[in-house]
């Protein structure tokens, strides 16, 4: 056998190499092919081509960029364009508004989320709080059911918000509320509000107000811009963002802090400092959004004229708007001493760790005049958010301890809700449902988790929650549908449930992107559901 | 979508899934923490069941570790307490450090883990490297996981009854 191929290698015909180099060599090719083959991320992150992370070298600009994209990520959902097949039960009267979906083709899977940083036609929300003089005299001609400021409002919005959708919410009839000044320190705690106490500075309104300290990133920008936005503008394409964008002027006033050698790091707020040790890994969406950036501002003309308040000035709030400094984190339980939040905070310098609930504490007080006060759902639905996480955690602890000792004593007594945490959920719920009476999808959704779980006081009614979960998918808020599929498959319609897993998939819901493939596809375990 | 799916219990498609995991970690917010420490764990390989070849999700103790920070820091109590114990054995590519170790077991005890408050109370037991033992303490947080009905805690009280007797 050897011979006869040797002879036949030697005649010419087909010049195979012997045998034994040919396995070496296939052999060798399998290794090279081995170890130039991209690991299965790396393949799949190439693969797709959306995929554009940005890799920046410059640190500062990285640290704008992941902040703007934080930001943005909080937007509002646009709209989106399909019809929901379920059958709907019924429509709500008048306090639900869904916005008129934008006509057009809908845009393939992953095109959907890439026009998710674009605001969409900007809905005109008014500022809390919905007190009745306040509103009643200020604007006389509103309806009684949205008696809190819907003539603010545009419905349907105006072709021409459609087709610019940077165009900013005019303001000009909002008042400045005074700016509260952020908490530079967490070392001086309790943070003083100056600004919820003094009921003459509701009523002054001083303009300009005095400037606050701005954080260290941002320039600092005359508050005339309150009154009115420049036009939009086409953006400049100029690779330095820190010149030509300008600071943020409506967003929430963060906590400045050095980024991440400290505990109580803004968990929203603080850059992703993996992205670049991690190669083509990325831990953040693999498929960013393109940033919107705000126009820069122009010069715009102002009147010089005093803005003039009409009617009383706000009530103040009853509660307490900070917790007293010598009282404990929260009431010690009955049987046991209380227990203080475990470590000292500001030993060594450890990496990236979540704030402790007492930097929690520190940052949603500081917050609080600013989320409250505002028009901008932006800042006030993620504010609110963040205070349903934080006094939802707080009140089950304090719970969990009351049960503990009243099941040794026999009983179920409860002491009633502390203070300080009641008054956090009551602006939290005033928020909400302000903001869903005006038709925000995520607020909505916020209140429909709320009937689904029966926090907040709410009363656990399911009916409700798919009724609010339906009015937020209308509007295109795409973690509605993990909710619904949810709230299916619970019931045992797994059909159903998968259906609408599905469809928050092609949207690139993050909750449904993960409940399809981890409870069905890999039979991870449900219990982190 | 509806046709890579098997049928319900059936593991079906296991890249297209690691590759949603994927996307679901990076986008992983407030609401919806799950998606980053599921692929966090799917990462360190921490899953008995799940056999994900190594050609589609290679084993990275880094980014493994880098997801499950970004889950604990979006709240989510499974992940602290991972972190947790991660610092107190220094696995998962993590050093041995006790007060980080305590930080998140502090965290994720506020959030009702029962094994972070059985955690915490083998810390206030011996004590550590920035903080003393505290024995009062340590009762209390393994009474109360006990009381949760972890099996451990309630050795650990029988221990201690036992010591009084």
């Amino acid at each position: 056998m050897y011979q006869k191929e040797d002879a036949k290698s030697a005649s010419g015909a087909p010049q195979l190499p012997p045998l034994e180099l040919q396995r070496r060599k296939t052999d060798d090719s399998i290794a090279d092919s081995l170890y130039s083959q991209p690991s299965g991320v790396e393949q799949y992150l190439k693969d797709d081509i959306f995929n554009t992370t940005i890799q920046n070298e410059n640190p500062a600009q990285q640290f704008q960029d992941s902040r703007q994209t934080n930001v943005d990520n909080t937007r509002f959902t646009p709209p989106s364009q399909f019809k929901p097949t379920q059958p709907q039960m019924r429509t709500e009267p008048s306090n639900y508004q869904s916005t008129p979906p934008p006509q057009g083709r809908s845009p393939p899977r992953d095109q959907a989320y890439s026009t998710y940083g674009a605001p969409p036609a900007q809905q005109q929300y008014s500022a809390l709080p919905p007190q009745a003089p306040f509103t009643q005299e200020a604007r006389p001609n509103s309806r009684p059911n949205s008696a809190q400021g819907r003539s603010h409002q545009q419905y349907p919005p105006p072709p021409t918000q459609v087709n610019h959708p940077t165009q900013p919410p005019q303001q000009s009839k909002q008042p400045t509320y005074p700016q509260q000044q952020p908490v530079q320190n967490t070392q001086t705690y309790p943070p003083q509000n100056q600004a919820r106490v003094n009921s003459e500075s509701r009523e002054r309104y001083s303009y300009p107000p005095q400037q606050p300290p701005q954080p260290a990133m941002r320039q600092p920008q005359p508050q005339q811009q309150a009154t009115a936005r420049p036009p939009p503008q086409p953006r400049p394409m100029s690779q330095d963002m820190s010149k030509v964008r300008p600071p943020p002027r409506d967003r929430p006033q963060f906590i400045t802090r050095p980024s991440e050698d400290r505990i109580g790091t803004d968990i929203l707020d603080m850059p992703d400092p993996f992205i670049p040790s991690l190669g083509s890994l990325s831990l953040n969406d693999p498929y960013p959004p393109p940033q919107s950036i705000p126009p820069p501002p122009t010069q715009i003309p102002v009147s010089k004229a005093p803005i003039k308040i009409v009617g009383a000035p706000l009530p103040l709030a009853t509660y307490p708007t900070s917790r007293p400094a010598d009282a404990p984190a929260m009431q010690a339980p009955i049987s046991s001493p209380p227990i203080s939040s475990g470590p000292p905070k500001n030993i060594g310098s450890p990496p990236r760790a979540p704030p402790l609930t007492d930097d929690w504490e520190v940052e949603i007080t500081s917050q609080r005049d600013n989320a409250t006060g505002t028009s901008d759902p932006n800042i006030a639905l993620p504010w609110a958010e963040k205070v349903y996480m934080f006094v939802s955690i707080s009140l089950d602890d304090f719970y969990r301890d009351q049960d503990i000792a009243a099941a040794d004593a026999g009983g179920t007594a409860r002491a009633s809700t502390p203070p300080f945490e009641r008054g956090l959920r009551d602006d939290c719920v005033r928020i909400v449902e302000r903001f869903a009476k005006q038709g925000h999808p995520k607020a909505i959704y916020m209140r429909g988790i709320w009937f689904e779980y029966g926090d907040f006081k709410y009363p656990n009614d399911r009916t409700e929650a798919y009724r609010a979960y339906q009015a937020a998918l209308k509007q295109g808020f795409a973690r509605a549908e993990y909710r619904l599929g949810k709230m299916y498959e619970d019931v045992g319609d797994i059909k159903r449930g998968i259906h609408h897993y599905d469809r928050g998939v092609s949207q690139g819901d993050s909750a449904a992107l993960y409940v399809l493939p981890a409870h069905f596809w890999l039979l991870i375990s449900r219990e982190w559901a | 979508m509806m046709k890579l799916m098997g049928q319900k219990g059936v593991p079906a498609n296991i890249p297209e899934g690691v590759r949603l995991l994927h996307q679901s970690a990076g986008r992983a917010d407030l609401d919806a923490p799950q998606g980053a420490f599921v692929f966090a764990l799917l990462l360190a390989g921490e899953f008995n069941g799940v056999n994900v070849p190594e050609q589609i999700l290679p084993h990275d103790e880094r980014a493994a570790r880098r997801m499950l920070e970004k889950a604990a820091s979006l709240g989510f109590s499974h992940a602290q307490q991972k972190l947790g114990s991660a610092y107190e054995n220094a696995t998962w590519g993590v050093e041995y450090d006790p007060l980080m170790s305590l930080h998140y077991y502090t965290l994720a005890a506020k959030q009702g883990d029962q094994e972070a408050m059985m955690g915490l109370s083998k810390w206030y037991l011996c004590g550590g490297e920035g903080f003393s033992p505290n024995e009062e303490k340590a009762y209390i947080y393994a009474e109360r996981a006990a009381k949760m009905g972890l099996p451990q805690a309630e050795f650990a009280m029988g221990i201690s009854f036992a010591r009084l007797c």
